[in-house]
């Protein structure tokens, strides 16, 4: 039946809201267009069954759902021209607020997680108690909107004098869902994001217009930017990432027209939503005084009296001050700083290149600073100081939560860049794989919406995905600095040879452009390379991989364990367990920890495992030189493998 | 530096293409072993690269060529073979799809040169796989066939969109069995070359190749040719003041409810052409409508050949009244929303174009294939009224949906099954219950019509009490009525209803004449099946599963 709802509301979503945007002969031609796709999407899955083609409902209403957005994506990018497009940026958001609002009850399909229940906690507090303390929350958790059972304080919250229990989160966004929960619980909680989500489009779409982006260009960054990776996922879920991007917008738009007071209202409002944000604040002011002179005096005098408020209320509520400490592995070393950075851009699971591939090309832009506008440069002052405190963390990549989850404020400027990189920079063919890997992004995270949350193994969603479906070890061909590996350091210096092309070119003529002919065939040459090489047997085996047959045994640490990237992962093997992968064989050394001596049988070899306590250490085996599938087999003991590597 | 020509961009565009073609033969080389239609990847990826080039041709640059590595994603990492070939096909459908969307969009219609490209290509990639040496001259006919139907359609201005999909769907469903059977496209070309203007050649050529072609060809020819004298002689007759109203009576035999389901699916396929029928010029609407009553008469295999090239006229905007370039005065011809949504949909299923063509439009139930044709033909009132247009088409695709997905009752499997002869009869014990779905098919009964008893079905209760249901042709057919080779000269009927999955690949691919049948009786204990003792000496009644159904 949720189905079959969210179906019905998405349909008329899509199918009404768009004609606020066309006219005339246009809308004649659009209702043509949805009622032939809506045909289309129905005769194919009338056909599945008939061809023993089994597909999941959510998986084919994700797929609906994309096709009817991509359809009207390409419908508007390729009428940009037309005199009865009657395009705003307020009719765009409209269709996206649209479309959010019907997403609503098929994300909740699958339980809120990560901080999300937190904030509707303090939000049913505030509801009902008419404070923040959590402690009735916890005892009475059945009672909730959240659906969640098995909560249980954070790490880091903090406890009261009297023994209260406060969540470690700013409560600002707690009491902006305070009417969406009242009117509709969980449903109204969400849909109040999606609310903010729909504002900041339109802001963004604003802020694109403003900097005088042609509209084509706006045409094409608009359903990468509403319905692509990452805003579509903060757009329904309750984080506050979605309303920081509006409010970093609206600071930079507001800079921008000199409008003092209503930047330092939406410069305030970002630190108290949440506090790493403060940072970002800051951060705006200085670029705003810096870029803009003439209102230096003033804006220092707006930004003080704006300052008071903020300071009382963190003055009435000091626990959403209990910042967490850096731990000591998190410093500022050249080591964090290169696997943040590089992490940020080519991470096969919480990089731009495979989860923002748009963003990635835009920040090409980022690099010709004369050519920028001013709101661009203003939001890159904004966004250095953030970005130098977050890549050097153990977390840079989100932890718990969908992609990209730290860097969804600044999305304002990633559009900003992409537009200008559309326009100036990169070629269509670019343009086009990014928005084919987009919508493929947008139909996983709609079909499986716990799929967005992965544990940080090193390994990534397309890895795993290639590596179960082909039993070849993938994942080793997928960049990964959570998990360093080869294919990493292969992707920068790719990429860096990619943005020093491209900043020589002169200008994008015919003669340097790649036509997308060339970029696709050097795809299908790539895909076909990488996977011939992946089939190969490798001379790194992670026993946790997706390519790995396990027989008994368990993932080690366990898949819920908190902060679980902090861990050397692998697999935990008792008595009779096994585990068989493809491996190049000949001499290797196995990485293992054991709490008491064990044996173990490989290709053909018994070893004795002698105990380590609770760290790893290597033992040299030597295997026969045949590279093939080998089989490890645990004879005696509980040892835990991390892997083997061949010499 | 000056700039490179015109020659030298489409040969680097066609040599780059190659090269994504090569890529995709090299994968499909490491995975030799895998067979079924993965076999058919770089016949695939070829296609799409001929789309890619014209679109590149026409566009300056191919940006369907994406497509290509899309291939490869699919080959790599999906699991499920049936879905894999459903990917193929999806990909090739939109790429194919998207080009003639957007040139019909730009210029109105397709050059001659781009559709035959996309016309060969398509066919082709429905028709090679998988690859037979000895069906190889028969494929060539018909994709020769084919393109000379194209010929035949084209203007001076190109081909428009309703004749490019007629000239798919005759690729699509020529059968190859019999040989004779093959020269289909020739014979539709030759009757629209009469339509054209009738000239000895023309009316030689129909004649001809409807001799050569064999008797079911004869009424096409003698109906295409009555048809031209008829109206030359009726013509001077008939009140010009009358002639809409004729016009719109000619509607009828579209209209009317077919007997036969070969013809009805295939007028589903383009229902709006209806509405075209009143434009026509008198000789193209006469030849029309006689050929959608002849296929109303004759058995399901010819009757949906019969549709096709009957619809095939309707939707060539060369046979409309004035003139021969375009549309009327004041007229826009209506592009056939239907009939592209469902060649679309036809296109997707490349990896089981044989099923396509004994089951076109669609392979499914009469009623699904309605519901998709109800959805597409919300688009009519968008040109007053485009919100009510969007609005119909979501609410028909909401209902559409709830009604399938609304699903059947739980099924309780009775392990039993028996083949038999004339006159033989089976019993099997069931668990007690209301209602029983039993899965029936025949061997050896092709020839028999529609409506033709084949056995009798009992349900019995524990005090002896009996429910008889007689058994027909429709409510079962042969079970090998949509192989290759056989669907042509069968005289079944698909029946009413039926679970049967796809069975092969490619072009032959065919669904079974599987049919079931729901007996109610309460406490119903035990089940008989009975042939009839009129079965051929050689056909058999088979009983392939017996459900009993929980409510």
């Amino acid at each position: 039946m949720t189905i079959l709802v969210s179906l019905a509301i998405f349909a008329a979503a899509t199918s009404l809201a768009p004609l606020a945007i066309v006219r005339g002969e246009l809308r004649r031609r659009f209702a043509m267009l949805d009622a032939g796709v809506s045909a289309l999407a129905l005769a194919l899955w009338l056909l599945l069954p008939r061809l023993s083609v089994s597909l999941e409902p959510d998986v084919a209403l994700a797929v609906f759902m994309v096709a009817k957005l991509v359809a009207l994506s390409l419908f508007l990018a390729g009428n940009h021209e037309s005199e009865e497009l009657a395009w705003a940026p307020w009719k765009g958001a409209l269709v996206a607020g649209a479309v959010y609002v019907a997403l609503v009850p098929f994300v909740l399909r699958a339980p809120v997680d990560g901080d999300e229940p937190f904030y509707l906690l303090v939000t049913e507090s505030i509801v009902r108690d008419g404070d923040v303390d959590l402690r009735n929350q916890f005892t009475s958790l059945e009672r909730s909107a959240t659906r969640r059972t098995d909560l249980v304080p954070q790490f880091g919250d903090p406890v009261g004098p009297a023994g209260e229990k406060y969540s470690r989160h700013e409560p600002l966004l707690s009491f902006l869902l305070v009417p969406g929960y009242l009117a509709g619980g969980l449903h109204g909680a969400v849909a109040t994001i999606a609310l903010f989500a729909a504002l900041a489009v339109a802001s963004m779409l604003l802020l694109l217009e403003e900097e005088g982006v042609s509209r084509r260009t706006i045409l094409v960054v608009f359903p990468l930017l509403a319905f692509g990776p990452p805003l579509l996922a903060y757009a329904t879920r309750i984080w506050p990432e979605a309303p920081a991007a509006l409010l970093f917008s609206e600071a930079l738009r507001a800079a921008r027209q000199g409008r003092r007071s209503r930047a330092g209202i939406a410069i305030v409002l970002l630190a108290l939503l949440k506090l790493r944000f403060a940072i970002v604040s800051v951060a705006l002011v200085v670029g705003w005084m810096l870029l803009y002179r003439e209102s230096r005096k003033k804006a220092l005098v707006v930004f003080a009296l704006l300052a008071i408020p903020a300071a009382a209320v963190l003055a009435l509520y000091p626990q959403i001050l209990a910042l967490r400490m850096f731990d000591p592995e998190d410093v500022f070393t050249a080591r964090n700083y290169l696997q943040g950075t590089a992490g940020m851009l080519v991470d096969g699971q919480a990089g731009l290149l495979f989860q923002a591939p748009l963003w990635l090309l835009g920040l090409v832009a980022a690099l010709r600073w004369r050519d920028l506008g001013a709101s661009a440069k203003l939001g890159l002052i904004a966004a250095a100081p953030y970005l130098l405190l977050l890549f050097p963390r153990s977390e840079w990549h989100g932890g718990w939560s969908p992609p990209l989850r730290y860097v969804v404020v600044f999305l304002p400027l990633f559009a900003l860049l992409a537009a200008h990189a559309i326009e100036r920079i990169t070629s269509r063919g670019a343009v086009i794989v990014a928005a084919i890997w987009s919508a493929g992004l947008t139909i996983h995270g709609l079909a499986f919406p716990t799929g967005l949350f992965q544990i940080a193994t090193g390994e990534s969603v397309w890895g795993r995905w290639i590596s179960s479906a082909s039993g070849a070890d993938a994942s080793r061909l997928v960049p990964s600095t959570i998990r360093p590996n080869v294919a990493a350091a292969v992707a920068i210096v790719v990429l860096a040879a990619l943005v020093a092309w491209s900043l020589a070119r002169r200008s994008r003529t015919a003669a340097w452009r790649p036509s997308s002919a060339l970029v696709a065939a050097v795809l299908a040459i790539v895909l076909t390379t990488g996977f011939a090489v992946a089939r190969r047997p490798g001379e790194r085996v992670e026993l946790e991989d997706a390519h790995v047959r396990h027989d008994g045994g368990s993932l080690y640490p366990e898949e819920w364990t908190v902060a679980r990237f902090r861990f050397r992962g692998g697999w935990s093997f008792g008595e009779g367990a096994s585990a068989s992968f493809l491996f190049a064989g000949g001499r290797s050394t196995l990485w293992y920890s054991a709490q008491a001596p064990a044996t173990i049988e490989i290709g053909g070899r018994r070893v004795e495992l002698a105990p380590t306590g609770a760290s790893f250490s290597p033992v040299a085996i030597d295997l026969p030189r045949t590279p093939g599938r080998y089989t490890l087999r645990c004879v005696k003991g509980d040892p835990v493998v991390d892997r083997i590597d061949a010499e | 530096m000056t700039p490179p020509s015109e020659t030298h961009l489409r040969a680097r565009l066609a040599a780059t293409l190659v090269a994504g073609v090569a890529a995709v033969m090299a994968l499909s080389m490491g995975l030799r072993n895998e067979g079924g239609v993965d076999a058919g990847l770089p016949l695939y990826a070829a296609a799409i690269a001929a789309i890619a080039y014209l679109e590149g041709r026409r566009f300056g640059d191919a940006t369907l060529a994406f497509a290509i590595p899309l291939l490869l994603v699919w080959r790599m990492g999906v699991v499920d073979e049936q879905l894999r070939f459903f990917l193929y096909g999806i990909t090739l459908a939109v790429t194919a799809g998207t080009f003639v969307v957007r040139s019909i969009g730009d210029g109105g219609r397709l050059q001659l040169g781009e559709a035959l490209v996309l016309l060969a290509s398509c066919v082709a990639a429905m028709r090679l796989v998988p690859w037979s040496a000895e069906l190889a001259p028969a494929q060539a006919v018909v994709i020769l066939g084919t393109l000379i139907l194209a010929l035949s359609l084209a203007g001076r201005e190109g081909i428009g969109a309703g004749a490019l999909v007629a000239c798919l769907a005759v690729g699509i469903v020529t059968p190859l069995e019999p040989l004779k059977a093959t020269l289909f496209p020739l014979l539709l070309a030759s009757v629209l070359a009469v339509l054209r203007g009738p000239s000895p050649f023309s009316v030689a050529a129909v004649v001809g190749t409807a001799v050569l072609a064999g008797r079911w060809a004869w009424p096409m020819a003698a109906l295409t040719l009555a048809s031209g004298l008829l109206s030359e002689l009726v013509e001077p007759l008939i009140d010009r003041r009358r002639r809409p109203a004729h016009a719109a009576l000619a509607a009828a035999p579209f209209g009317a409810l077919p007997l036969a389901s070969g013809a009805l699916a295939a007028f589903a396929w383009a229902p709006e052409s209806a509405l075209r029928l009143p434009l026509l010029a008198r000789p193209a609407r006469i030849t029309a409508v006689s050929l959608a009553a002849a296929a109303i008469m004759l058995r399901p295999a010819l009757g949906a050949l019969y549709m096709i090239a009957a619809l095939a006229i309707v939707l060539a905007d060369d046979f409309l009244a004035v003139g021969r370039q375009g549309s009327g005065a004041g007229e826009k011809p209506a592009v056939p929303t239907v009939a592209i949504v469902v060649s679309i949909a036809m296109l997707s299923l490349v990896g089981y174009s044989g099923a396509v063509a004994s089951r076109f439009p669609l392979p499914l139930p009469i009623v699904q294939v309605v519901a998709v044709a109800v959805v597409a033909l919300a688009a009519v009132p968008a040109r007053r009224f485009p919100a009510i247009a969007a609005a119909a088409s979501s609410i028909a695709l909401v209902v559409a949906v709830a009604l399938v997905a609304g699903g059947g009752p739980r099924l309780e499997p009775v392990d039993t099954s028996a083949v038999l002869a004339a006159g033989e009869a089976h019993e099997v014990d069931v668990p007690a219950g209301n209602e029983l779905r039993v899965g029936l098919s025949g061997g050896n009964l092709t020839a028999l019509e529609p409506g033709t008893p084949v056995g009798t079905l009992e349900a019995i209760d524990r005090s002896g009490r009996v429910v008889r249901r007689e058994l027909v042709v429709g409510d079962l057919a042969d079970w090998g009525l949509g192989r290759p080779g056989h669907y042509f000269a069968a005289r079944n009927d698909w029946p009413s209803s039926t679970g049967a999955k796809v069975a092969e690949y490619g072009h032959q691919a065919f669904f079974g004449g599987s049919g079931t049948v729901e007996i109610s009786m309460p406490g119903v204990s035990r089940l008989r099946l009975t042939a009839a003792r009129s079965l051929p000496d050689r056909g058999r009644l088979h009983l392939e599963s017996v459900s009993v159904v929980r409510r």
